[in-house]
């Protein structure tokens, strides 16, 4: 048996840790996210629902936001279609899902499909009004509120868990130019970079 | 100098020092550049567009025509930037433009003495000459001697910025109008922002002495601004919208670092925004027109309102004996004002004879000569105005000495952004000029933009606009008062030529468009006011003909004897105000024009000398140099020798892999190809084809069946997106009724092509005995799933090159270990990782299409995969397919061809064409659609389309390339060069 | 232009990709004429100066197919709907 593989971030190489007084951003990267897209099954919304709230205790949203139990949180991403995130980390969470969903969903990991990055600090509404062509204002788009969007012409799911406080998935090719908006954008406000 | 003892906004205690053509003079913070030139007498600043002019300040704000420096110097030089928006700062440097020699003896002059040869229509008469000498001769005379600045030449060092915007009213615009509409819809509840192009709110109220609520306006102005900040009012000064798109969204540019002599650290130069409004208040307020009279572009000859506002606004008077010339009551307070500021009055004129004798009186008063029912017809003194010919109706003439005159032609509501959405503008006969017509959905206009100019009405209607944009959205209104403005008298009365011109008259000063011009455009039939634009350049330079425009479509209303309605005005489009092109850009330049996608081995193959392309955004290891390699085929041959004798390792993570799950996954695959998938077995992966619906090919690849109800679908590269698309199309709306559900995992996973006679061998080492990789096991076309190394994984037996191979997938994360352990596995293998260009070769020589045999006009048969079409269940194209066009057994259809003399090289693109027939596209019979030069086979092969091909392997044809001048014998063959029984691939 | 998704709400035209005008059902490819119904499938458009109901892809965001019916002279969204018909109510 060979040794283990070493895993590597999707923003190795990019993202260094660094801090700058008094940012206006933080920015932390989130390596060890686990992620599951779950799509229902043709007719089994209500079920599906009544399956989820009884493994994780939570109700399956049915527009695009995050709700959340404990270490788990469904993220509304489409009719009928989640990205299942546990802080437990990616190993056998979407194994998991596929056993407690079995024939109400269809379940894929994608811990590796997307780089992960959590945005905060007083600046973070000025920064991601940079990229983001949507209105995050309070009113409109409060703690739990979930989007797809797009930011510098990369896709990703973003959702806001406080007022000063989002997360952000983009596909991992994207990681490399992702993180360069991001520098870019929060340059004027001072970046901080955490791991 | 001419800076007043008092008055003005200019902060007095900050002097500011700045150059204009290497000359060092101070100004005020708070100054325009403009300002602070007049204030230092310098009055001469630039050279006109095509006849060298001197041109002084006609305007004080960003509609001026002639006043065009450039700023900065080095890569931040900047031409035709208006000196009339340039906030003066420390160490500013700017220089006149548009001359040969000094700004004060242009050699460029000259043109003028030409000017029979630069009329109306010069350009399209100019290209009637022999067309040979344009390029060499007549552009670059024709360039340089009518030109607009220069262009800094080296990359701009700036950074510029996008951001975007959301709110309930946007109010553009921060005179009274505007101010009062952000409050009142605040007030009431709405979300607002308040755009405002200038550093200051207050308009127009900057540049007046009125009173509000019997204070001075800006006591108000002060007041208000406090009020917005207290409402959460999001106010943007420097910001210009400069156009309005569909659905409430509006462009606009803030200058955040043009007022510094350079950006601060991190700072953008410029920020682009989008604006998203539900409602917007447009007070864009008014400019005022220019009179177009005998040398009215001498510098000294300045807009009335723009006197005013240097008087008041920037201390500053513009000349020392002023006459105003004007057609309407609006006139008359610049010369009260005039007065009042301690400069000589000298004349009033006015064409009308009904003036109100309170302005007569007060005029006057001040000591002037005012002259009813005259013009003046030539103002004279070249680089300085010197003096002013007053023509009375009844012929008689009067010479006045003056430095100054200030004219007035009445105002013109702009309405620009009123009307991108193509909303026509209406004429008022009471304002002699256009009203905003019918706005777009969810615009209101108020204040001088919609022809209210008196100040009463602009906070009235102010107020009203903002109550009713808040009222419209839900919100209810909050109560205002009525504030009560000083009066206002605004009767003016059209004078679109003045008649008795002796000298040259400019309708567009910037663009040199005289009355003549106009005359001339008429006559030669150019009526129509877009023609004329088009014929003459009026309104086309970059002042978008603010101050001219309506005069000229006046005077082409009066030679051809319609109405102004009838005439209408010229369509306007964004950019209602010049935009620098890096705003629009943003970051997205050089390497970060578009976003990149890395895959996880990127590193590694960086390290181990690639050389990537691009494949869409991808990169992607194109060959990887080996020491000493300096010629890319020498590395592609070496990397296909390596795979056809030993083994080769290529990235393949950038094919698309679509996850398709569902009951009725099978039977979803079966529509989508052209062959079948319902019977592929659980571990079995098979080779499929899609179709457009009308019949022709457009992806392909294989689909691994990991469950009963559990597929993967592989797509190429460069359709991965639109697979996925089409693939929704199909489920959402063609078959919705099937339980299927797909999402891409491309990401997910890292691929890697292992091929090559050791590949096995190599896997076995990589897995040492955890995973059996015999052919008993994994056959070709097999997949298995597992974990290895804390890593799960899937192994394909797939086969590209048509070697032995396989494909092995983990999760990105372990993509870079995974890579580093099968190189390592393959050490005294040979082991050789290849890049695209090998793969191409090795398709070639094995025969499989591509993208360039995908390419949209080829079905099925046309690629020799007619035989997989099923002819027992519906699919995609099924039916368009066997349409009489697309089975002509005449069609070109896939083969391979070798060139007879060994040693030649092919070309894709050549066209085939019989032996001993004309290289005339009526003997086309069809073109090469790939080629490489195969090193198993040691000469150049090719893939093609030829008319009936497969029916002639053996003959010989042409490869007939006229683009490049080459004409080849070739030999239709059998596509698959190497390996056709497919022995390598088994066993 | 911004187009209201009826799942991610108003998003700009950049978002969404267009497939053009909507067809009829896809033709029963067994009917007698199916090679001219699906000519007129594939092929066919009214093209009209005014409302007309189009197919939208939200690629970016949801993965929907909706039903856009939009005025080609002013690019007024009149309304819009998933064009999967299975979508609605609690999932």
């Amino acid at each position: 048996m060979a040794e283990t593989w070493q895993a590597t971030s999707a923003f190795a190489g990019v993202a260094a840790p660094a801090h700058l007084a008094g940012a206006g951003l933080t920015a932390t990267v989130l390596d060890n996210l686990g992620l599951a897209s779950v799509q229902a099954r043709k007719g089994a919304g209500v079920a599906l629902a009544a399956k989820v709230q009884a493994a994780y205790g939570l109700d399956l949203p049915q527009h695009p936001q995050r709700v959340a139990a404990g270490e788990v949180a469904f993220v509304g991403t489409g009719p009928g279609a989640w990205m299942a995130v546990s802080e437990a980390g990616p190993l056998g969470w979407a194994d998991r899902l596929a056993a407690d969903l079995s024939g109400l969903a269809s379940v894929n990991d994608q811990s590796d499909g997307y780089a992960a990055l959590r945005l905060e600090g007083p600046a973070v509404l000025d920064v991601l009004a940079k990229g983001v062509f949507l209105d995050l204002h309070d009113s409109v788009f409060p703690p739990g509120s979930a989007a797809g969007v797009v930011i510098a012409h990369i896709g990703a799911i973003l959702w806001r868990r406080e007022a000063q406080v989002f997360e952000v998935l983009v596909f991992r090719s994207y990681a490399a130019s992702f993180w360069q908006w991001v520098e870019e954008s929060a340059a004027e406000y001072g970046l901080a970079v955490a791991r | 100098m001419s800076r007043l003892a008092t008055g003005g906004r200019v902060d007095r205690g900050a002097p500011v020092r700045f150059t204009f053509d290497g000359k060092a003079y101070t100004g005020f913070k708070g100054d325009t550049l403009a300002a602070a030139l007049l204030a230092n007498d310098v009055t001469l600043v630039g050279r006109s567009f095509k006849y060298h002019r001197p041109r002084g300040i006609l305007t004080a704000g960003p509609e001026e025509p002639n006043a065009l420096v450039e700023l900065r110097t080095g890569a931040r030089r900047e031409p035709n930037t208006r000196a009339t928006t340039i906030e003066l700062y420390d160490g500013l440097e700017a220089a006149s433009q548009n001359h040969i020699g000094s700004l004060k003896f242009d050699l460029m002059s000259v043109n003028s003495l030409f000017s029979p040869l630069f009329v109306g229509g010069f350009y399209y008469k100019t290209f009637m000459w022999p067309a040979a000498l344009w390029e060499k001769l007549y552009e670059p005379v024709i360039r340089r001697a009518a030109g607009l600045g220069r262009a800094a030449g080296v990359p701009d060092p700036d950074t510029y910025d996008k951001a975007h915007a959301f709110c309930d009213v946007l109010v553009i615009g921060a005179g009274p109008a505007g101010l009062a509409a952000a409050k009142a819809a605040a007030k009431s509840g709405a979300r607002v922002i308040l755009a405002e192009d200038d550093f200051e709110l207050g308009g127009r109220l900057l540049s007046e002495r009125q009173t509000i609520d019997g204070a001075p306006a800006a006591d108000w102005i002060r007041a208000t601004e406090a009020e917005l900040a207290a409402c959460g009012v999001r106010v943007m000064l420097r910001t210009q919208i400069f156009g309005a798109y569909d659905g409430g969204v509006f462009g606009a540019v803030e200058r955040v670092s043009d007022h510094l002599a350079a950006p601060g650290p991190h700072q953008p130069r410029q920020r682009m925004w989008k604006i998203v409004a539900k409602r917007t208040v447009l007070c864009a307020g008014a400019v005022e027109r220019q009179l177009v009279f005998g040398g009215n572009d001498t510098p000294g000859v300045m807009l009335a309102g723009a006197v005013r506002t240097y008087l008041n606004r920037y201390g500053v008077a513009p000349g020392k004996r002023a006459a105003v010339f004007t057609a309407g009551d609006d006139g008359w307070k610049t010369a009260i004002d005039l007065a009042a500021a301690g400069v000589t009055l000298v004349a009033v004129v006015d064409p009308r004879t009904d003036v109100p004798a309170e302005l007569v009186a007060a005029a006057q008063a001040a000591g002037a000569r005012v002259m009813l029912g005259a013009v003046v017809s030539d103002a004279r003194g070249g680089q300085a105005l010197k003096r002013i010919d007053v023509t009375r109706a009844d012929g008689e003439m009067t010479a006045f000495a003056v430095d100054l005159l200030a004219v007035s032609g009445g105002w013109n509501p702009q309405v620009a952004l009123a009307t991108h959405l193509g909303g026509k503008p209406t004429w008022s006969d009471e304002i002699h000029s256009f009203l905003p017509g019918k706005p777009p959905p969810g615009m209101s206009v108020a204040g001088a933009a919609a022809g209210a100019f008196a100040l009463a009405d602009c906070l009235a209607y102010g107020s009203l606009a903002g109550t009713e944009a808040a009222v419209g959205l839900g919100f209810k209104a909050a109560p205002f008062s009525t504030l009560v403005a000083c009066p206002d008298t605004w009767a003016s009365a059209p004078l679109w030529k003045v008649k008795s011109a002796r000298t040259k008259a400019f309708v567009d000063q910037q663009h040199d468009v005289t009355d003549k011009d106009v005359i001339l455009a008429a006559q030669e039939g150019y009526k129509s006011v877009e023609h004329l634009k088009r014929y003459t350049t009026l309104g086309m330079a970059t002042d978008q003909g603010k101050t001219s425009n309506l005069n000229g479509h006046a005077l082409m209303a009066e030679i051809t004897g319609r109405s102004m309605t009838e005439t209408g005005t010229t369509m306007s489009r964004p950019p209602h105000l010049p935009v620098a092109m890096g705003v629009l850009a943003g970051s997205h330049r050089g390497e970060h024009f578009r976003p990149m996608r890395k895959v996880a081995g990127h590193q590694w193959a960086a390290d181990n000398g690639a050389v990537f392309v691009d494949a869409g955004q991808w990169k992607r290891p194109q060959w990887f140099n080996a020491p000493g390699e300096t010629d890319w085929l020498v590395s592609v041959v070496r990397e296909v020798k390596a795979t056809r004798t030993a083994v080769g390792v290529c990235d393949v993570s950038t094919l698309g892999k679509i996850d398709v799950q569902g009951p009725d996954a099978a039977a979803f695959l079966d529509r989508l190809y052209i062959n079948g998938f319902a019977k592929v077995a659980v571990g079995k992966c098979r080779y499929g084809l899609m179709l457009r619906e009308d019949g022709l090919a457009y992806d392909d690849g294989t689909a691994a069946r990991l469950a009963e109800d559990h597929f993967l679908v592989s797509t190429t590269t460069a359709n991965a997106a639109r697979v996925m698309q089409n693939m929704e199309y199909a489920r959402q709306v063609l078959w919705p009724e099937l339980d299927v559900q797909i999402v891409s995992v491309t990401e997910q996973w890292s691929q890697y092509a292992v091929a090559g006679p050791k590949s096995r061998e190599l896997l076995e080492r990589l897995f040492g005995g955890a995973v059996d990789v015999s052919d008993a096991a994994l056959p070709y076309m097999g997949v298995t799933e597992g974990t290895f190394a804390g890593s799960p994984f899937r192994l394909f037996r797939l086969s590209f090159s048509g070697e032995l191979a396989y494909e092995l997938a983990v999760p990105a994360r372990f993509g870079d270990a995974a890579l580093k352990a099968i190189m390592a596995a393959g050490q005294g293998l040979g082991v050789t990782p290849y890049g695209t260009e090998a793969l191409g070769v090795m398709r070639i020589e094995k025969g499989h299409v591509g993208g360039a045999e995908l390419n949209g006009t080829t079905t099925a048969t046309d690629l020799g995969l007619g035989r997989m079409q099923s002819k027992t269940k519906d699919y995609i194209g099924k039916v368009l397919s066997a349409r009489p066009g697309l089975t002509d057994p005449e069609r070109p259809a896939f083969v391979g061809f070798k060139p007879v003399a060994p040693g030649v090289r092919l070309r894709a693109g050549a066209h085939f064409v019989a032996l001993g027939a004309d290289g005339v596209a009526a003997n086309d019979e069809g073109y090469m659609t790939s080629v490489a030069y195969s090193p198993t086979l040691g000469c150049w092969i090719g893939l093609g389309l030829l008319k009936r091909g497969p029916a002639r392997i053996g003959e010989r044809v042409r490869a007939y390339d006229p683009l490049r001048g080459e004409d080849i014998e070739v030999e239709v063959c059998a596509p698959v060069f190497v390996d056709p029984e497919g022995a390598r691939l088994h066993g | 232009m911004r187009i209201p998704c009826p799942f991610c709400g108003e998003r700009d035209l950049h978002e969404f990709t267009p497939r053009g005008e909507v067809t009829g059902a896809r033709p029963d490819p067994s009917a007698a004429d199916a090679e001219a119904q699906f000519f007129t499938y594939v092929y066919l458009r009214d093209n009209p100066a005014g409302p007309n109901r189009e197919h939208w892809y939200h690629g970016s965001a949801c993965r929907r197919w909706l039903v856009v019916d939009r005025d080609t002279r002013t690019h007024e969204i009149i309304a819009v709907a998933f064009a999967d018909p299975s979508i609605g109510g609690a999932a």
